[in-house]
């Protein structure tokens, strides 16, 4: 008995030991020279972070959204959103069309996602730890800590003067944007046009956790 | 399935006896069968390669689109066959009344009772118990440093970590997870594709490729092959404090889920073909 209990500590230290040494080598940041889509995304985050830890989210959050929402507009692409989520159907409608399912789109996914930052914020830590670019285009890649849960969130960005927005978001693997894509053109080939504004308009005016 | 759990339920020790005998042929056939739709689906993935590009939004045709074409990433490639679609949606229907009827009042009254830091070590617990699966399923990828990473955390955390309650791995060693390899990706590793796609009744979205995957697993775990778990009363016991566990800590998010989405199945649908393609990528 105290021979395999010799050998089963012998072994545990040997695993620690190598545990430990794989840990203190392995995450190493790699960082690109150029790191400014991955600062400016920061910078972004950060601010709402500080709005909403200024006040109660319970209390202040129509307040707070007033000034979360021109944030998130400034680092968003809302062209580049609209065009990606109805892909091959864009070309088929009209200016005006654009324009319309643009603003109806952007609508909805602000409503959506900007009034899930009141639960998720709390105790919830966000890590910007790389970032990748090629031309006027980059990912960066973050980690979401919540309940001891580590969630992959990258960015998609599109240069446009100087700025880097965010066209796509991709949360453990699925693309937001070709999430929608798939759906709408679902609606496209069924209902055609108006149909999706149909929907568009409903979904905006249903209040968010009503169902 | 039905009569074997009797002896147990009856309260007859719990040991490989002439109920347990069957209850293990009938897993056997399981598997058999499930190769055999391997088989099926090694076929059609291939069948499929030959049609797979339906056209969408690249070449020349669309200039416009193009110009946003993102270089980084294929786009759809992540793509999938449903001709079970109406069962499929019966079933999705099915999980989102089960969600709505039973599990999300039992999950919040267990949440109610049990305060949030117990039930994600409880959580951490359930996790710990995979974890031969994933490092079985790193060396059958031939990822031996992945593989060993989880041995490691499975050791620290069984010890350490007192049964898993804790990531010690994690918190102290920093060993995270280099990915949670299961069957179904080991399969899709060496270029199986999907086959289609399936819903299942309690255990939601799946393909032909990861049902089969999950048959495997399930031989993969140790607790399979240990006495007192081969009870199917015990084993279903487990599976449901894991499932009403873990859900007491995601409540909210299918709520969130419907209210972003226009066709919550074919949402869902796309989603786990996404993060499962995502996964097998890695």
């Amino acid at each position: 008995m105290k021979v395999y209990l010799g050998r089963i500590i012998c072994m545990f230290i040997f695993f620690c030991c190598s545990a430990f040494f794989y840990g203190t080598i392995a995450p190493k940041q790699i960082l690109a020279e150029d790191e400014i889509p991955l600062s400016q995304l920061e910078s972004t985050v950060n601010r709402i972070i500080d709005i909403l830890e200024e006040g109660d989210v319970e209390k202040e959050w129509e307040q707070q959204k007033q000034r979360i929402v021109p944030l998130i507009d400034e680092r968003l692409n809302p062209e580049v959103i609209a065009q990606r989520s109805l892909g091959r159907h864009w070309r088929d409608i009209s200016d005006e069309q654009r324009e319309e399912f643009t603003s109806l789109f952007l609508q909805l996914l602000k409503d959506t996602y900007i009034n899930r930052l009141r639960s998720y914020s709390v105790k919830s830590d966000a890590r910007f730890y790389e970032q990748r670019k090629r031309g006027d285009r980059a990912i960066v890649y973050s980690i979401v800590r919540k309940d001891q849960q580590e969630v992959p969130i990258d960015y998609r960005l599109i240069r446009i003067d100087d700025e880097w927005r965010i066209y796509d978001i991709v949360v453990e693997g699925v693309s937001l944007i070709s999430n929608y894509r798939k759906q709408f053109d679902q609606i496209m080939d069924r209902g055609g046009y108006p149909e999706l504004i149909n929907r568009l308009r409903d979904k905006i005016g249903t209040e968010p956790g009503a169902e | 399935m039905v009569i074997t759990a009797k002896p147990e339920l009856r309260g007859m020790p719990v040991k490989v006896g002439p109920g347990g005998g069957r209850y293990i042929s009938v897993i056997s056939i399981f598997f058999i069968f499930s190769l055999t739709l391997l088989f099926f689906c090694l076929v059609s993935s291939q069948v499929r390669a030959g049609e797979q590009d339906d056209g969408q939004m690249s070449g020349p045709d669309f200039p416009e689109y193009s110009d946003w074409y993102d270089d980084f990433m294929e786009e759809d490639a992540a793509t999938i066959k449903d001709p079970l679609e109406p069962a499929n949606r019966i079933f999705f229907k099915f999980n989102d009344k089960l969600y709505f009827w039973f599990l999300k009042p039992v999950a919040s009254a267990y949440g109610k009772a049990v305060p949030r830091d117990f039930r994600i070590s409880f959580r951490n617990c359930f996790n710990n118990l995979e974890a031969p699966v994933h490092m079985s399923n790193d060396f059958l990828q031939g990822k031996f440093k992945d593989g060993f990473v989880e041995a490691c955390r499975f050791f620290i955390n069984s010890t350490v970590g007192i049964l898993g309650l804790s990531d010690a791995a994690r918190d102290v060693f920093a060993l995270n997870s280099p990915g949670k390899e299961d069957l179904g990706q080991t399969i899709g590793y060496y270029g199986i594709g999907n086959g289609f796609y399936l819903c299942w009744p309690f255990m939601g979205p799946s393909t032909l490729r990861d049902t089969v995957g999950m048959t495997g697993d399930f031989f993969l775990r140790p607790g399979t092959y240990m006495a007192s778990t081969s009870s199917l009363y015990l084993r279903g016991l487990f599976f449901s404090g894991r499932y009403i566990n873990n859900t007491s800590l995601r409540i909210g998010d299918y709520e969130d889920f419907l209210v972003s989405t226009f066709d919550p199945y074919l949402a869902m649908r796309d989603a786990y073909i996404q993060r499962r393609f995502n996964m097998i990528e890695e």
